[in-house]
Parts: structure tokens; C-alpha cells; sequence
């Protein structure tokens, strides 16, 4: 078969630039590291990427979510704790100020501490968090939970609405709880036979009353319904305990989570640097093997001869 | 009687010719279309003497060009095929880069703007946070305005080559023409120069690499030019070029209409194939057309779930939300997407509604509604009950089924827990929540939420818009490279006949010389015999 010069010519140079576009190629991925150079070499892999990228964004963004559920759960929880030490006082205080042997005088003293204690509760009840949220107000997070009315009647005056934030796509916690909820009420017998609600302050305002008046019936009362307040707040640091511990685990599902993720992407997206540098050299070396031949051939030549 | 000088002078002249020949082969060897000439030489007509035929030596036949019509016919049409790929693959690569990269790519603009909610979700009373949020906001309408104003550069960029190339095909025609007037003045093929013959055939190549086309070669080497095939449109018959040009659909991405204009007239063409005003024609209504509505569609619809979340919460002013971004994007598509609010205290973070029990209901059931509709108008209501006459609201019965269930203006409401006797509930705008962040994951959620009716996700769809561009790119270039080696067996196979080798010329440059030696030496035998015959004395 008759092969023109200028088709030899043609078809060695448009080979060598082949090879040299492989090379630069593969240069340009050894370079970045990076599997795909530009999306237009495999847009099914550059989508795939995408949407990698997209799920560890959202796994970073519950990451956040829990960071801020927990810091929020932690600032209860120190209230929490905060009112349950206050209240056992409160309720020791109780039970000594029903001893019969006490004086009125020692009662005005323990009426004293009580109220002290009461007045801490109540700054407690309005803790703010560090971006200075009421914690305790539902979502009226800008006003203080309880704040005392014009007859000195301490009201609860946030919402009963609870807050929740995602955590995965498919769990949610609930961050914060109604005041009125934590610092519950109790119902009380009233003397025509009626029981109503009283409120958690009511509770304690009713028994400094009956300390300073030396009441025994209120004082005996007033044991019994702090007894069930403190149980109460039991409970409630029970029910924020199973919350931490969602979000504790839920930290753990999410570490594995990102991991897998990470571990996809990586596949997706690295250059397996052993292959890569491998095929470089193999095309290296066709590139050069182009060249030399066609040096070589390119030399063959008829007229050479005819002197 | 034979004459043995004419015989040599005859040869001579011959292999002159051919050395002639050969060396302009030489001359040509890269000359782009030159094809390889060769001479032929004839016998001449023999003499009778007597009873019997004396040869009468050789004379220069024709000058013919090594040429196969087959051979040139197959070189066109794989040229065609092979062209419609190259504009295909380079601008549907431009648009998965543009659309698929990390940077410049809606996904992350998706992302980024889901996360700003999801953050905001977990402090929905944060002036930061809502600023972070609008700013998100205001980057996606960006993004999607800067994708669609590229893809329209894209889609003016290919309108312009689809003009440019016309122009080219039209230019073509016309030389073509004069090239058929030249042609037109011989009867036959054998009478023409081989020159004019090469340069035809090579607007030909330039013309087939524009669109396919069909050829059909009169008596006299001149040609008729149809579009496609044979019942194509016709570009160049023997003395008149149509002119081309093309018209674009403003409102419709990728409408192209090829035009050809005889006599004045412009009239629709048959359908353009191959070539790059194929390819080029195909990247328009296969890759740009989908990717721009397909753009527009997502941009409509992230705005209209977007805004009817915000339409149906309150934001932090304690009234009920407007929409975030401008819903002109429903005729204007991605364009047209804007971000309407700069204050903050706009974004709507929480639920709509506020249903409190009364501070007496002793049933301690709760009241809560499902997500609304946008449009729906803000209710304002008390719902109470008894024991003996059921629910109503304003005196009016409410029907409330077994599981606590009711609808009412528009609304669902659902009980948890069953309410006692007296109890009531009073629903209204949610005015005063500020840590309220209801509304605030629902925008989140959209993430997730399955919003085209197949039931993909916005990112989903975002993205399949990517692959779809790859996708054709990727069949573009398998197609390539198939093509590709079809045109080379195709070039391999003309220059097999119609290529300068200089090994071959190198060869007859030697048997023509050689052969011109010969016959000079023919004419100085007939001297030296002529001589003989003047020495008898």
C-alpha cells in the first residue's frame, strides 16, 4: 500500500499530540491530586462529587445543630441542678420548721433563708443562655419567664410552645421545655373543698407566710407540696437527661455517618497515586517511542540514494 | 516506411511531459488538495506496409488526475459525520464545567442557603443568624442568575458560529459556482484541468464539513449541491448558489430555522444534518435547550416553595411573612430571580399560628395544626367545647372526626389528648414568638423535600441537568473517536491513490529519465543512420 509523504507526516504528528495530551492529562491529575480534572471529563462522577459534598455539608450543619442543642441542654441542665439543691434545702428547712419544739423566733429566721432561697429560684427561672434567650419562656425567648405582678403575684408569662431542632434527617430534639412545665404547679385543697392549681412560687411564697405566722397546718402543707415540687423537678432532670443522651448519641451516628461519607468522596474524588503515576510512565515512554521512530522513519527517504 | 526519428522525437516530447509531470508532483507534495497527476501515453497509430503493421512509436495521451469519485464521496461524508461531533462535545463541556463545577455550580448555592436556615432554625431570635440567612438567600438568586446569564452567552456564542458558518457555505457557493461556469465550458470531464477539478473537490470538503451534503457531477465535471440528500434542499445547482441564513426563537431556547433564499424568496430548508451547523444545531435543541428550562423550571420552583413557606410564618416583627424572592421569576425564569427582603426581622422563623388553651382548660389536650397552604388567609378564632353539644367556633358546630381531625378555612387542625367539658382554645397569628423556629426547619426540610413530581429533590434535579449535558458530551465523544477512525481509513484510502509519495516519484523521476535517454538515443541512431546512408559514395 502506497503511503504519501505527507499523510506519513500528518498522521505521526496528530499521534504524537495524542500522546502529548494523554501526558499533559495525566500531569494536570498528578498535579491536583484530584480524579477529575474538570467535570466535563466525567459529569456522572463530577454529580456524584456534588452530591457528596452536599451530604457532608448537611452532616456538618446537624453537627452544628448539636453543638447548640447541647450547650442549650447544658444551661438547663445547670438550672436544673441549681433548683434541685435549693429545693432539698427548702424542703429540709421544711421539715425542721415543723418541729413543735422550734420558737416563732427560730421559724421568722428559717422564714428568712426560705425567702432567700426563693428569690434564687426565681433568678434561676429566668436564666438566659449565651445568646441571652430566656431558656425557660417557650418561644417568647426575649421576655423573662416569671416576673412578679402589680399584687406581687409571681406569673408565668412566656408561651407553651417547645422548641425542637433536627439533628438528623429523621430525629429531632426538643431543646428547651415551657417554664410553667419545669416549675410545676400543684393542686391544693382549698378549705370549701375545691382543689385549684397553685403555682410553683405560689407554693413557696405560702410557706415563707405560714413560717413567719407559725402556722402548722400551712407549714405541714407547705412540706407536703415541696416534697412533690422537688419530685417533680426529679423528674424534669430525668426527661433533660434522656435528651443529652439523644444528642450524646446521636454525635456517635453522626461521627460513623461522616466518616462513610468522607470514605465515599475520597473514592470518588482522590487520585490513586500508585496508577496514575504508572500510566505516566507508560505514556511517557509511547510518547518517546513516537518520537524516535519518527525521526528515524522520517529519514527514509528515496532521493537520499539518487547522487 | 516508419520514420525512427519522429518515433524518438515523439518519445522524447512523451517523457519530457511526464518528467514534467512528475516534478510538479514534487513541487505539490503538500499542497493542500493537490491530487497526484499521471501521464499517459498512447500509441500511436501504426503504419501498414504491404501486408503488415509497422508500430509508429508513442505520444503523450491526457494528463489525468489519480482520483476516485467513490474514494472523495466517502472522504465528505465521513468529514461530515466527524464535524458535527467536535461543536457538540466543545460547547457541552463548557456547560457541565459552567453547571458542574464545585464553585460556580447551584448545588453549593442550595447547600449554603439550607444551611444558613438550618442554622437559623437552632436560634431563630439571632439578628446574625437572620442576616447570615438573607445573605445565603440573596447568594442563591445570584447563582441562578449567573448561571442563566451564561448559559444565554453560551446560546449567543453558538447563534453567532451558526451565522459565521452559514456565511462561510454561502461564500462557498458562490465559488463553487464560478468554478461550475469554468467547468460548464468543456463537454467532458477528460478536458478539464486538473487544478479546477481540485479546487471543486476541495470546496466540496469545506462545504461537507459545514453541513452533509449530496453531490451529483454532470457529463462535464460540473456540480449540483443538495442539502442532506437528494431530495434536500438545493445549495448550488450548475449556475446559481442559494444563500443561507438562519433565524432564532427568541423565546424558545435552541429554536433554530435554517433559511434559504432563492430569487429573493426565503423559504424553511430540509432538515440540516451533519457538519458542524449540525452539531452546532444539535448542541442547541439537545443539550442548551434542556439545560435553560430545566434551569428555569428548578428557579420557578425553589421560589415558589420557598415563598410559600415564608408566606405562611411570621417573622420577627410578630407579622405575617412576604415573599423572599420576586415571583416574576415565573415568566422571567432563573433571570429573574431576586431577593426582595433586606431587613432581617422579615424572615419568617416561626409557625403561623399561636393556639393557646385557655388557662382553665383542665382536659389537657393540645391543639396544633398541619402545614399550610400558600395564600391561605390568617385565621383568627376560639374553638370551644362541651361535652353535650360538641366543638363549635362562634356558635357554629365544628365537625371533629375520631382521631381529631378538623378542617377549618382552609386549614387542618389535629387535637392530642381529649379536651373536657368547658375547655377552649384560641387560635390566632403567632405574634409574639421570637424563638419560635417552626417555620424555620420546614424551610430546612425543603432540602430533603421531594419537590419534582418524580420525586427528586431540588439538588437532584440541579444535578441532572449536569449529567444530561455529560451525558450527550459523553456519547459526542464515543461517536468521536469512532468517527474519527472512520475519516482516517477514509483519508488513508484517497491518499492511497490520489497522495505525492516522494519514494514513487523518486522511482519515476529515475524510469522517466531513464526512458528520455533512450529515445534521445533513438534520434541520434536515425542521425547516424541517415548519415551512413549520405557516406555511400
Amino acid at each position: 500500500m502506497k503511503i504519501s509523504t505527507s499523510q506519513l507526516f500528518d498522521a505521526s504528528i496528530a499521534q504524537m499530540n495524542r500522546q502529548q495530551s494523554n501526558v499533559a492529562e495525566m500531569q494536570a491529575k498528578l498535579a491536583s491530586g484530584k480524579n477529575l480534572v474538570k467535570p466535563s471529563d466525567d459529569a456522572e462522577k463530577a454529580a456524584l462529587i456534588q452530591r457528596l459534598n452536599s451530604a457532608m455539608q448537611r452532616q456538618d450543619v446537624f453537627d452544628l445543630s448539636l453543638d447548640r442543642a447541647e450547650s442549650r441542654l447544658r444551661t438547663e441542665e445547670s438550672a436544673l441542678m441549681g433548683v434541685e439543691d435549693m429545693l432539698q434545702r427548702i424542703r429540709e428547712l421544711a421539715i425542721q420548721g415543723s418541729n413543735d419544739t422550734l420558737s416563732n423566733a427560730d421559724r421568722t429566721i428559717i422564714a428568712k433563708e426560705v425567702t432567700s432561697l426563693r428569690d434564687g429560684l426565681f433568678s434561676l427561672a429566668n436564666t438566659q443562655d449565651e445568646s441571652g434567650n430566656y431558656i425557660f419562656s417557650g418561644t417568647k425567648v426575649k421576655t423573662p419567664a416569671f416576673s412578679r405582678d402589680a399584687d406581687g403575684v409571681m406569673i408565668y408569662e412566656g408561651d407553651q410552645n417547645q422548641t425542637s431542632v433536627d439533628i438528623s434527617e429523621y430525629r429531632q430534639v426538643s431543646v428547651n421545655r415551657p417554664g410553667d412545665e419545669i416549675f410545676s404547679s400543684v393542686s391544693r385543697t382549698n378549705d370549701d373543698g375545691n382543689s385549684a392549681s397553685i403555682g410553683f412560687f405560689k407554693v413557696i411564697d405560702d410557706f415563707i407566710d405560714a413560717l413567719e405566722v407559725s402556722s402548722g397546718t400551712n407549714i405541714s402543707q407547705g412540706l407536703e407540696e415541696i416534697s412533690t415540687l422537688t419530685d417533680d423537678m426529679a423528674l424534669s432532670l430525668a426527661d433533660l437527661g434522656s435528651r443529652m443522651n439523644t444528642v450524646d448519641n446521636q454525635r456517635d451516628i453522626l461521627a460513623d455517618t461522616k466518616l462513610r461519607y468522607q470514605e465515599l468522596l475520597s473514592n470518588a474524588e482522590d487520585l490513586d497515586y500508585a496508577t496514575a503515576v504508572t500510566k505516566l510512565s507508560a505514556q511517557m515512554l509511547s510518547l518517546e517511542a513516537a518520537q524516535a521512530s519518527f525521526a528515524k522513519i522520517s529519514q527514509l527517504n528515496l532521493f537520499n540514494y539518487l547522487r | 516506411m516508419v520514420d525512427i526519428l519522429s518515433i524518438g522525437a515523439g518519445a522524447t516530447q512523451l517523457y519530457r511531459s511526464a518528467l514534467t509531470t512528475v516534478s510538479n508532483n514534487i513541487a505539490n507534495m503538500n499542497t493542500e488538495g493537490y491530487t497526484r497527476q499521471v501521464t499517459d501515453s498512447e500509441q500511436s497509430m501504426p503504419v501498414q506496409l504491404g501486408g503488415m503493421y509497422f508500430g509508429n512509436g508513442s505520444h503523450l495521451g491526457n494528463i489525468t488526475r489519480a482520483f476516485s469519485e467513490f474514494n472523495e464521496g466517502n472522504l465528505r461524508n465521513s468529514s461530515s459525520e466527524l464535524s458535527t461531533q467536535d461543536p457538540l462535545i466543545k460547547y457541552a463541556d463548557r456547560i457541565v464545567d459552567l453547571m458542574g463545577s464545585g464553585t460556580s455550580s447551584l448545588s453549593s448555592a442550595l447547600d449554603q442557603f439550607f444551611t444558613a436556615a438550618s442554622n437559623l432554625s437552632s436560634d431563630p431570635a439571632s439578628r446574625p443568624l437572620r442576616n447570615l440567612f438573607l445573605r445565603d438567600a440573596d447568594g442563591l438568586a445570584i447563582r441562578f442568575r449567573e448561571l442563566s446569564g451564561q448559559l444565554s452567552n453560551i446560546e449567543q456564542e453558538t447563534q453567532a458560529e451558526i451565522n459565521s458558518k452559514l456565511t462561510t457555505l454561502n461564500e462557498l457557493g458562490k465559488q463553487l459556482v464560478t468554478v461550475n461556469e469554468q467547468l460548464a465550458k468543456k463537454a467532458t470531464l477528460n478536458g478539464q484541468p486538473p487544478d479546477l477539478l481540485d479546487k471543486r473537490d476541495g470546496i466540496l470538503r469545506d462545504m461537507a464539513e459545514i453541513a452533509k451534503i449530496h453531490v451529483k457531477q454532470t457529463a462535464s465535471g460540473t456540480v449540483e449541491v443538495k442539502l442532506d440528500d437528494q431530495n434536500g434542499t438545493t445549495v448550488v445547482d450548475v449556475s446559481r448558489a442559494t444563500v443561507f441564513s438562519a433565524t432564532f426563537d427568541a423565546d424558545q431556547p435552541g429554536q433554530v430555522e435554517i433559511l434559504a433564499n432563492v430569487y429573493g424568496v426565503a423559504s424553511p430548508t430540509s432538515s440540516v444534518t451533519g457538519g458542524a451547523l449540525g452539531g452546532l444545531m444539535n448542541f442547541q435543541s439537545q443539550v442548551l435547550a434542556p439545560a435553560v428550562t430545566g434551569l428555569n423550571e428548578l428557579a420557578v420552583m425553589t421560589a415558589t416553595e420557598i415563598n410559600a413557606l415564608q408566606t405562611t410564618g411570621v417573622d420577627a416583627n410578630g407579622e405575617r411573612g412576604t415573599t423572599l424572592f420576586d415571583e416574576g421569576v415565573a415568566t422571567a425564569g432563573a433571570a429573574g430571580f431576586t431577593l426582595l427582603q433586606s431587613d432581617p426581622d422579615k424572615v419568617a422563623a416561626a409557625g403561623l399560628l399561636q393556639i393557646s388553651p385557655n388557662a382553665t382548660n383542665s382536659g389537657g389536650a393540645i391543639l396544633d395544626y398541619n402545614q399550610i397552604a400558600a395564600g391561605t388567609p390568617t385565621p383568627a378564632f376560639i374553638l370551644n367545647y362541651s361535652a353535650a353539644d360538641g366543638y363549635n367556633i362562634d356558635g357554629a358546630a365544628v365537625a371533629v372526626d375520631a382521631n381529631g381531625n378538623f378542617t377549618h378555612e382552609g386549614i387542618s387542625y389535629a387535637f392530642t389528648g381529649t379536651p373536657a367539658d368547658g375547655d377552649s382554645f384560641t387560635v390566632g397569628l403567632n405574634i409574639t414568638a421570637l424563638g419560635d423556629n417552626r417555620n424555620m426547619l420546614l424551610m430546612a426540610r425543603l432540602q430533603d423535600k421531594a419537590t419534582y413530581a418524580d420525586g427528586r429533590t431540588m439538588g437532584e434535579g440541579y444535578l441532572d441537568l449536569v449529567r444530561k449535558a455529560g451525558n450527550t458530551s459523553a456519547l459526542a465523544k464515543i461517536s468521536r473517536d469512532a468517527l474519527q477512525a472512520v475519516h482516517d481509513q477514509a483519508v488513508v484510502e484517497k491518499d492511497k491513490l490520489s497522495g505525492v509519495s516522494l519514494d514513487q516519484e523518486a522511482a519515476d523521476l529515475i524510469r522517466f529519465q531513464q526512458a528520455y535517454q533512450a529515445s534521445a538515443q533513438i534520434i541520434q541512431t536515425s542521425t547516424k543512420m541517415f548519415d551512413s546512408i549520405l557516406g555511400i559514395r
